[in-house]
């Protein structure tokens, strides 16, 4: 069964119609890439699964169970959709991580208010407190250790290279275990030796089965890491397939002059 | 009529420029606060009507604004509704709440989009964002104009004695009537030294702070 469905959703901003009914199913472990130009909707798309926007129509079905669902739009309070949108993670193209906290704490943050938020709740007792604040820790070192930046745990964001704090970001996503990992453009922000080492961290995730939804304009990147890519075009999905039905597609002409616009220099 | 005479006249006027600075202080702080989230408002009513507010204490003299609140009231219920040192502090709030609350602003709106949404994809409260996230680093974009602001407050006391509060400029104006010019100009050090100590604290919290850049 799929772990993602996402059916026929569709946003508009005022008058500008930006999706206008994506759909898409993803496997457990796959890895799904979203392609297109400045404006396609790519990164629309990702911000509702994060419900840093509301679709306006549509459904979303995370391991069978509704996450959104427009019908049922009432139900969707801030408590609510604060945990559901825990199914997801997301790593943003500008990082933002958050510059006063240490490395570790940026990682260690959201993890940390959980467990207050569990003592006050009563799902967590309060002597097992310092046991989930040393398995969080524990946790944050392992991740740290997995994007190679052992040595960075009492650094401040300030003092990394973009690379680093993206690697970071990656990190602090993923202290949470979301079951789908969403990067909107996580290399555009890097210089081209940085984003080797962002990228390297994305494959090595893919190896250990995570769940990824990936927006970048990387098309090399996108060729070899993914199992599914999706072109977007003017807010629909112009064409998806496998990497070698997108990059040996000739049917379609927008696709092919999106894939050729690289090449021209 | 000796230095130290002087001096303890002064300094008896100085109490009452600490006092009309911290009660200022601690009143317009948090009020400031409270305009500033009035006029970053989404209710656009509410956020236009802090805003000609807004506009008006601060485009109108703060020594006028002190006369005002003294007399007016007295003209029109025919009795004043404070005191002479209650109008002061009353005239003071609102005028400092307001530059306060422009500054908290200024201090709240440049916190990128980001910082929130990194909060909210975490799955943080409104109240966890603003709290663990966004409000140290507001304090430390806002503390060097707070600074300028506060240590103008130290000087705008003198304004008091429009109404014949007698602060430390005050003081020093009454022995003028006995031909002593020189205690007004002593009072400069009293300010001084009160803007000097100052100008340490909050090189010492920007110090604090200095410990991770944007």
């Amino acid at each position: 069964m799929a772990i993602l469905e996402v059916q026929n959703i569709k946003k508009n901003f005022g008058k500008n119609e930006v999706l206008k009914g994506i759909g898409f199913e993803l496997e457990k472990g796959e890895v799904l890439t979203i392609i297109g130009s400045s404006g396609s909707g790519k990164t629309t798309l990702l911000r509702c699964l994060n419900y840093l926007e509301v679709p306006d129509y549509g459904k979303i079905v995370v391991d069978g169970n509704t996450v959104f669902d427009s019908e049922e739009k009432n139900e969707y309070t801030e408590a609510n959709i604060r945990n559901l949108r825990l199914h997801f993670g997301l790593v943003f193209q500008s990082f933002n991580l958050f510059p006063q906290y240490t490395v570790l704490d940026n990682i260690m943050l959201a993890p940390k208010l959980k467990v207050k938020e569990g003592i006050k709740n009563k799902t967590i007792l309060p002597q097992e407190k310092n046991q989930e604040l040393n398995r969080i820790r524990e946790k944050a070192l392992a991740l740290l250790e997995m994007v190679g930046l052992s040595d960075k745990v009492d650094a401040y964001p300030f003092q990394l290279s973009g690379g680093q704090q993206q690697r970071v970001a990656i990190a602090r996503a993923l202290a949470l275990e979301p079951d789908i990992l969403c990067f909107d453009e996580p290399t555009s922000a890097l210089d081209p030796e940085l984003t080797v080492e962002v990228l390297r961290v994305i494959k090595d995730l893919k190896k250990t089965g995570r769940t990824m939804v990936i927006v970048t304009h990387e098309m090399e990147f996108a060729r070899n890491v993914s199992d599914r890519i999706i072109y977007m075009r003017d807010g629909v999905v112009e064409a998806s397939g496998t990497p070698e039905e997108i990059f040996g597609n000739s049917e379609n002409a927008y696709l092919q002059q999106f894939l050729n616009s690289g090449k021209e220099f | 009529m000796g230095f130290w005479e002087v001096t303890l006249s002064l300094l008896e006027g100085l109490k009452q420029t600490c006092l009309i600075f911290a009660l200022t202080l601690v009143l317009a702080l948090p009020l400031g606060l409270i305009i500033s989230f009035g006029s970053m408002s989404k209710f656009k009513p509410l956020a236009y009507i802090t805003k000609v507010f807004v506009w008006i204490i601060r485009g109108v003299p703060l020594m006028l604004q002190v006369i005002i609140v003294f007399y007016v009231p007295g003209f029109i219920f025919g009795t004043p509704l404070f005191s002479r040192f209650g109008s002061v502090i009353a005239a003071f709030v609102i005028n400092y709440a307001c530059y306060f609350s422009e500054i908290y602003r200024g201090g709240i709106e440049s916190i990128s989009r980001g910082q929130y949404e990194a909060g909210q994809v975490l799955g943080m409260t409104k109240s966890q964002i603003f709290f663990k996230i966004v409000l140290m680093q507001v304090v430390k974009r806002i503390l060097p104009p707070m600074s300028n602001e506060i240590i103008t407050l130290v000087k705008d006391t003198a304004l008091a004695r429009v109404i014949m509060v007698v602060e430390i400029i005050q003081a020093a104006q009454e022995f003028a009537a006995y031909g002593l010019m020189w205690p007004l100009f002593y009072t400069a050090v009293f300010y001084l030294i009160f803007v000097g100590l100052l100008s340490l604290l909050f090189g010492f919290f920007e110090k604090k702070l200095g410990y991770y850049k944007t």
